[in-house]
């Protein structure tokens, strides 16, 4: 295996470990109107407080993993991100702006006791976790199905040209799947009233994501499908209908295993299904950006190889050691009075 | 830090405005240090934005001088009036009070021979020079914000010596702006960096023009500068609005730390979003 195909598969291993990860933090943020939803206004808000902590110790983290994936392509195939991140220059500026305005919701939502400050942090949290969910399966499912790339190399759309019938689908799908995800994982780290709402909301979502799913992989499939990649499409498909049977006979643990194995195999479907290109042009197929025509010298990816050799285990084990270390179950109980001053108490 | 509310917690807001006070002056020395090496280094590989930087327009033998403070014509090739440190340029750019300086017309003709012919974008309409008094007085500036901080600082530190409290009114204006000053003086900083080394994206290399992108439209482009600023002008308000309730409501009341090792499995979180 040569250097550049090593990378492209880091590449792939990068935002699956993205998507895994911060899958379930848009899930959980998404769900924040409807898991958070309690008998009394104080019970909703000890129940939103009860999701947003279950993600309170790793969202961060997690959302590092697309750095290492943008900065990984931009590292070892400068023009696939010369290409791919001036394609998607709007579709990237919405999602950051999504991610900004989350991210400030959780770390400001508590510093004001006033309901409307609340409120509306929280609708940046719905809003900054939707926007995500929604326009990566959007933009990955572009990539895989095609655009128009010139034999400059050159993007030759418009947005509208990103928002076709199947990388909309695409996105429906990661959008359910992160839905799925993130209320399996609310399951497996609540106790009490909303880890039972939690599973009913996996139950339904996930059965109308299955559907979905099917429907996107066969499309992608007929299109580039490969014995590989056919394989890794059986594989999700299983692993999403025994989390959703695990999830009826109150096996969380399972459950969630089966989901991050679901969205895994996803991603490794999308990156079997490139190779070797990593964008291929709808105009041509000899002006697609190939593994090969679109990398950086085989000394830069020898550096990059030895770096990532030693600083990976790294980042597996400590942030492994944070997910240890807040392993325990969440309740209503659990959350304390509001932590502000009380001078800036209305 | 309203008087009434500092009672009993004076200790501790001393020692964090002399703990703040003393990383200022060590850490502006540190930067000094580190931004002198940087200005050797960046005499040899990029001459152009030392020369900018100084606005020297003539070369200089040995012993350039520093000037503080100029006003030039409006192209800003002829001083009207200036303040100078004799030898001072010589030694930011070299180390030595008697190095030579390349002045920027001496540069602008070397280059135009050495990238004439590059097949480089810069030929067609070559302007190898940045702009000066954008270079000149940004590189003032990010020095100048940088020692008025430490000066600042050591006010401070002098003002609550022993156990002296300042006060006059004016040291609360003080202690509230003197963190911006870091900011601006990083900002400046990096106007400079930018700015100085234009018109190349790498120096002798690739320039700025060669390395815009043909699909994003300048339309996108400017969408995203407008969304950027106005996300973040809101946001600073909120923040700087946030800043100001946490410092007028003052310190929490201390509570005594709480063994958590025995406590139950219904017991509340320590801290919790």
């Amino acid at each position: 295996m040569d250097f550049p195909t090593i990378w492209f598969v880091i590449i792939g291993v990068l935002w699956t470990g993205y998507f895994v990860l911060e899958g379930f933090d848009f899930g959980v943020g998404m769900l924040l109107p409807v898991l958070g939803r309690g008998t009394d206004d104080v019970d909703t808000e000890k129940r939103r407080r009860v999701l947003i902590n279950t993600i309170g110790p790793v969202w961060d983290g997690n959302e590092v993993w697309v750095l290492t994936a943008g900065g990984a392509t931009f590292a070892a195939f400068p023009h696939w991100y010369a290409t791919m991140f001036s394609a998607f220059y709007l579709p990237l500026l919405l999602i950051l702006v999504a991610l900004i305005v989350r991210n400030l919701g959780f770390d400001y939502r508590g510093k004001r006791d006033d309901d409307r400050w609340r409120a509306n942090w929280d609708k940046a949290i719905i809003v900054g976790s939707f926007v995500p969910a929604l326009l990566w399966g959007v933009a990955l499912t572009n990539l895989v199905h095609g655009l128009p790339i010139d034999a400059d190399m050159e993007f030759r759309g418009n947005l509208f040209t990103l928002l076709n019938p199947v990388s909309l689908l695409g996105g429906l799908v990661t959008l359910g799947l992160f839905l799925t995800h993130g209320a399996l994982f609310t399951a497996l780290k609540t106790t009490g009233q909303i880890r039972e709402d939690a599973r009913g909301v996996a139950t339904r979502v996930g059965v109308a994501t299955a559907v979905l799913a099917v429907a996107l992989l066969a499309v992608l499939g007929a299109q580039h499908g490969n014995a590989g990649s056919w394989l890794t499409t059986v594989v999700a498909a299983l692993a999403l209908v025994g989390a959703l049977v695990a999830n009826l006979r109150g096996r969380e643990g399972w459950a969630f295993t089966g989901t991050f194995v679901t969205i895994a195999m996803a991603v490794a479907t999308y990156f079997l299904l490139l190779f070797p290109n990593v964008m291929p042009s709808s105009l041509n197929p000899a002006w697609s950006l190939t593994v090969d025509n679109a990398s950086s010298t085989p000394y830069t990816l020898k550096i990059m190889t030895v770096v990532a050799l030693v600083f990976t285990p790294l980042v597996l084990l400590y942030q492994s050691w944070t997910y240890w270390v807040f392993r325990k179950r969440i309740g209503t109980q659990h959350i304390p009075a509001a932590a502000q001053p009380a001078a800036l108490s209305h | 830090m309203r008087r009434a509310t500092v009672g009993s917690d004076l200790p501790m807001y001393r020692s964090a405005t002399r703990l703040g006070a003393v990383v200022t002056l060590v850490a502006g020395l540190a930067v000094a240090v580190s931004g002198d090496v940087q200005g050797k280094i960046m005499t040899e590989v990029q001459p152009m934005k030392m020369a900018a930087a100084e606005a020297l327009y003539q070369s200089a033998a040995h012993d350039a001088p520093f000037s503080l403070f100029t006003v030039g014509s409006l192209d800003g090739t002829q001083e009207k009036f200036s303040v100078t440190v004799p030898g001072l340029l010589s030694f930011l750019a070299t180390g030595k009070f008697d190095g030579g300086v390349k002045g920027i017309n001496e540069l602008k003709s070397q280059y135009a021979t050495t990238y004439g012919d590059s097949g480089n974008a810069l030929d067609k309409d070559a302007t190898y020079v940045p702009n000066i008094p954008l270079s000149y007085w940004s590189f003032r500036l990010m020095m100048g914000v940088g020692f008025a901080a430490m000066a600042a600082a050591a006010a401070v530190l002098w003002a609550t010596r022993r156990d002296l409290v300042p006060q006059a009114r004016w040291w609360r204006w003080l202690i509230l702006l003197t963190p911006l000053l870091p900011i601006l003086g990083n900002s400046f900083g990096w106007i400079f960096t930018e700015v100085g080394r234009q018109p190349w994206l790498v120096f002798g290399l690739m320039a700025t023009s060669t390395g815009v992108s043909p699909a994003v439209a300048a339309g996108e482009v400017v969408t995203s500068m407008v969304v950027y600023t106005l996300l973040y002008g809101i946001l600073a308000v909120v923040e700087v609005k946030l800043f100001l309730a946490y410092m007028r409501a003052g310190a929490p009341p201390f509570e005594a730390p709480v063994d958590r090792t025995t406590q139950d499995e219904d017991a509340e979180l320590a801290f919790a979003y």
